[in-house]
């Protein structure tokens, strides 16, 4: 018998002796949903220590890659494999039914929607419930009742964090990890029994630190989880705007400290307003004007301009980044008289845009930020 | 070839292609793996690969050869996820007979199998298990032909040594 048929006869053999596994297919169900969700969002987390490190590099506690330490969440780096899921498309909300390429996923038609890193938000704000999408499906948050301001997301999509009101003296503010499944930390923070002292959450870092402000955007504050929350000190104007990697005041950007301290890392035009949106690394910003859109290029300190949208549109705004180089711009077609609203994509590598869809209603709710 | 005859599964479900083909996806990976609480391992690291891509699976000419193809490739690369250890979602009873000491063991070929290091063993479990062509194999692991001929040769010629010195 040649070695060829022995080894065809023997692990025929060995494979024969074995019984049939118990295999638990719920169980592996719930971990394939994790691990899609993980994939999902490892675009954005896996170059995001990096990306700081570049953009700021003379903020010291961010340009340390290994800074977001516990009981922050580890970040996702797992190289793609060849079962992963393209890119997602911009999701939206369209008469209770919620819009994510083709799929469709019935919805409370109260409900809002927010995107970040691959991650869609919905939710009713002041009261929830709030939930994210997974696959076909939506995975409650246990967030009870929200303040106002609801559920925020971070920029690379993997943490969610939101305000609970404890009593007329007291909120609460938690982190909850979007990967894990799992809360990273809480904290109760005093407040007056004043309107205007009430927490406003303004962002989520790279390094899992959430900002706030009060109501009348005073006394920012800056929480790393597993420390007590303390105050930013040396903005050089008023708040304006989260940064991926800190906060934009005053006209310029930078990074914060854990002892609270800002750093400038540059200076930025027309910080405020939803005419522009970073990307999830914090290393460019999408603005646009009118019908026109540029990118701008923190780390080579360049504007450039995207030269043609592929479609006339009445006006544009950037609604969502849908990989870690691609921006999802959309607004009402110029033709269209019942205010249809097309969707389009534009690359930051090529510099290159093109519709993906001309036919979103005009009532359609496309992706916001409330924070 | 193992029983791969239903191309495409548009219409099967995950759940049932996990009932329907565990037991052979399992018996693949116990003779890449070696080790029962291995092959487990591995087969519950694939299925959940074939849950993230399912509808890619589902569309494929043949969802258990690429179910297969994930499985070997995972073992090939080495690259099997902690977490996915920490639940045991994939059980199965003792080998039959494992307890027993055979007389013929040391005639047997199994323990130089078991020595191979992974890409030989994947190749020799597919081409005379699988049955597979070396056209297959090469597809399944990605490389070329020429890459599979030589591997199997070098696996052969390993397991002929062996088999001599214990012989």
């Amino acid at each position: 018998m040649s070695i060829e048929d022995r080894l065809a006869a023997e692990l025929g053999s060995r494979a024969d002796r074995l019984g049939t596994p118990h295999v638990e297919v719920s169980g592996l169900e719930r971990l394939g949903r994790r691990e899609r969700r993980r994939r999902r969002t490892a675009w954005a987390s896996a170059g995001a220590a990096v990306a700081a490190a570049v953009v700021i590099g003379g903020v010291a506690v961010l340009a340390q890659p290994d800074a977001r330490t516990a009981p922050g969440p580890d970040p996702a780096t797992d190289p793609p494999s060849q079962v992963v899921e393209e890119p997602g498309a911009l999701p939206y909300l369209l008469d209770g039914t919620l819009h994510l390429g083709d799929r469709r996923i019935a919805v409370d038609p109260d409900w809002q929607i927010a995107f970040a890193g691959g991650t869609t938000l919905v939710g009713r704000q002041w009261e929830g419930p709030w939930a994210v999408v997974e696959g076909d499906r939506l995975v409650g948050l246990p967030t009870g009742i929200t303040t106002p301001v609801g559920v925020i997301l971070s920029d690379d999509g993997t943490l969610a964090a939101w305000v609970n009101t404890l009593g007329r003296t007291a909120q609460r503010v938690v982190l909850w990890d979007l990967v894990a499944d799992a809360e990273i930390d809480r904290v109760e923070v005093e407040v007056e029994p004043d309107f205007r002292d009430q927490l406003s959450l303004t962002g989520i870092d790279l390094l899992g630190r959430v900002t706030w402000s009060t109501n009348v955007l005073e006394n920012l504050t800056v929480w790393r989880p597993g420390s007590e929350p303390v105050l930013v000190t040396g903005l050089p104007g008023f708040y304006q705007r989260a940064w991926p990697g800190g906060v934009v005041a005053g006209g310029r950007y930078g990074g914060i400290g854990d002892d609270g301290r800002f750093t400038v890392v540059g200076r930025v035009e027309d910080a405020n307003g939803s005419s522009s949106l970073w990307s999830p690394d914090g290393t460019t910003r999408v603005q646009v004007s009118g019908t026109s859109a540029v990118l701008l290029d923190l780390r080579q300190d360049a504007v450039i301009q995207f030269p043609d949208l592929g479609v006339r549109l009445s006006s544009v705004s950037p609604r969502g980044w849908v990989s870690p180089t691609q921006v999802v711009l959309a607004g009402p077609l110029a033709d269209s008289d019942d205010g249809q609203q097309a969707l389009v994509l534009c690359d930051v590598t090529t510099v290159l845009c093109e519709p993906v869809d001309e036919d979103v209603p005009g009532d359609a709710q496309l992706p916001d930020r409330w924070w | 070839m193992r029983d791969e005859s239903r191309a495409g599964a548009a219409e099967t479900t995950y759940e049932e292609f996990v009932v329907a083909r565990s037991p052979a996806l399992y018996r693949t990976a116990y003779l890449l793996t070696g080790q029962q609480a291995d092959a487990e391992d591995l087969l519950q690291t694939a299925l959940v690969k074939v849950y993230v891509g399912w509808r890619k699976v589902a569309a494929a000419r043949s969802p258990e050869a690429y179910a297969r193809q994930v499985l070997v490739n995972a073992f090939v690369s080495g690259r099997r996820p902690a977490r996915f250890t920490r639940e045991r979602l994939v059980t199965s009873l003792p080998e039959r007979g494992t307890e027993d000491l055979d007389p013929t063991d040391r005639l047997s070929l199994w323990p130089h199998v078991e020595a191979l290091p992974p890409r030989q063993r994947a190749v020799v479990v597919l081409r005379y298990y699988e049955g597979q062509s070396e056209a297959e194999i090469a597809e399944t692991l990605g490389c070329a032909r020429g890459t599979v001929k030589s591997t199997a040769s070098a696996a052969l010629a390993t397991l002929r040594t062996r088999m001599g010195e214990s012989s």
